[in-house]
C-alpha cells in the first residue's frame, strides 16, 4: 500500500476524476506521472484516505482469496501458465 | 482505510452433485461466483483424515456465509446427501451466525412436490444449462454496484472449461471432482476474473 500523506501525490486527472462537489471524490479514476492507473480513496474534506495502484490492489485482492484457499504460490504460478498456454494456443 | 473483507464474507459452499453430467455446470458456478469476487468451497476441498465426511462438511458450512445447494439430482438409486446438507444448511441459518442458502432445481414446480417444507422460496431453475446457472448466480449474488455482465462471465466459463480439460489430462483424472482441480479451477476462475476487470479492491466503487 502507498504511503499516506494529505499531500496530494503527483497524478493527473482524468475525465472521471471530477469531485462530487462536496470535498470528496468518489470513485476517481487517477494516473500516476509514469502513466499508471490508480485507486484513490479520498475523504470528506479532500484528503487522500488511501491510495494505490490497481496492478497492486488487484494482486492483494487475489492474495487474500489464495489465503482462504490455503493456496501455494506455486500452484498460482502454475496456473497462470496454463492460461497464457492456452491463451496462446487459441490466439486469444 | 478500505475495510479488508473477511474469508468468511465472502465464502461460498457449494453443495451439488459429484457426477460426470454435472461438470459443465460446477464450471459455471465457479465462473460465476469468482467473478464476483466470492470464494467457492466445496468438500472436495478438506483432505480425509479420517474424522469422516460429516465433520469436514460441517466445517466448511460453518466457515462460509452463504451456500448453494443444488437438488437437481432426483431418480434411482435415490441420494439424499444434497437433502441432507440442505438441512443442515437451514439449521446454520436458523440457530447460528448469518447464513444464506439458495437453491437450485433443474425442472419448475418440481420441488414443490419433493420438498414441500421449502414452499414459498423461490428456487433457481437452470433447465441443466450453464448460461442459466451463470445469469441465476450473477442475480442471486447481486453486488450493489460493478456487477458483471452474463456475457462475460459466459466468455470465461468457456475458458475455464478448457482449463478445466487441461488439468484433467494433467491429473490424469476423468473428472473433475477431485481436491487439487476444484482448488485450481477457482484459481484460474480468480485469474480470469482479475483479468477481466471483474474483482476490484474497493468495492464501494
Amino acid at each position: 500500500m502507498a504511503k499516506l500523506s494529505n499531500k496530494a501525490p503527483a497524478t493527473k486527472r482524468t475525465k472521471n476524476s471530477a469531485p462530487t462537489g462536496n470535498g470528496a471524490r468518489n470513485g476517481a479514476t487517477d494516473r500516476s506521472v509514469a502513466g499508471k492507473k490508480l485507486y484513490a480513496v479520498r475523504d470528506a474534506q479532500g484528503r487522500f484516505v488511501d491510495i494505490q495502484t490497481y496492478e497492486r490492489a488487484h494482486i492483494a485482492t487475489a492474495n487474500e482469496i489464495y489465503r482462504a484457499l490455503r493456496v501455494k504460490p506455486e500452484t498460482v504460478k502454475r496456473v497462470q501458465q496454463i492460461i497464457r498456454d492456452l491463451e496462446a494456443k487459441t490466439g486469444k | 482505510m478500505a475495510r479488508r473483507f473477511r474469508s468468511d464474507d465472502k465464502s461460498v459452499f457449494l453443495n451439488v452433485p459429484f457426477d460426470a453430467g454435472y461438470e459443465r455446470n460446477l464450471i459455471a458456478l465457479i465462473a460465476s461466483l469468482t467473478a464476483l469476487g466470492q470464494i467457492p468451497h466445496c468438500v472436495l476441498e478438506l483432505p480425509e483424515l479420517g474424522s469422516g465426511r460429516l465433520k469436514r462438511l460441517l466445517k466448511h458450512l460453518r466457515s462460509c456465509r452463504t451456500s448453494i445447494h443444488d437438488l437437481s439430482r432426483v431418480g434411482v438409486p435415490v441420494r439424499f446427501n444434497m437433502p441432507f446438507e440442505l438441512g443442515l444448511a437451514c439449521a446454520q441459518a436458523e440457530y447460528r451466525k448469518p447464513h444464506s442458502y439458495f437453491v437450485m432445481e433443474k425442472a419448475p414446480y418440481r420441488l414443490d412436490r419433493n420438498l414441500s417444507d421449502l414452499k414459498g422460496r423461490d428456487p433457481l431453475i437452470h433447465h441443466g444449462s450453464p448460461k442459466r446457472i451463470i445469469s441465476g448466480v450473477l442475480n442471486m449474488l447481486r453486488r450493489k454496484t460493478r456487477n458483471p455482465h452474463p456475457k462475460e462471465v459466459f466468455n470465461n466459463f468457456k475458458r475455464l472449461s478448457g482449463i478445466a480439460e487441461k488439468l484433467k489430462h494433467d491429473y490424469g483424472e476423468s473428472t473433475i471432482f477431485s481436491r487439487a482441480i476444484f482448488i485450481e479451477l477457482v484459481v484460474a476462475g480468480t485469474e480470469l476474473a482479475i483479468t477481466s476487470g471483474h474483482v476490484k479492491k474497493y468495492k464501494n466503487f
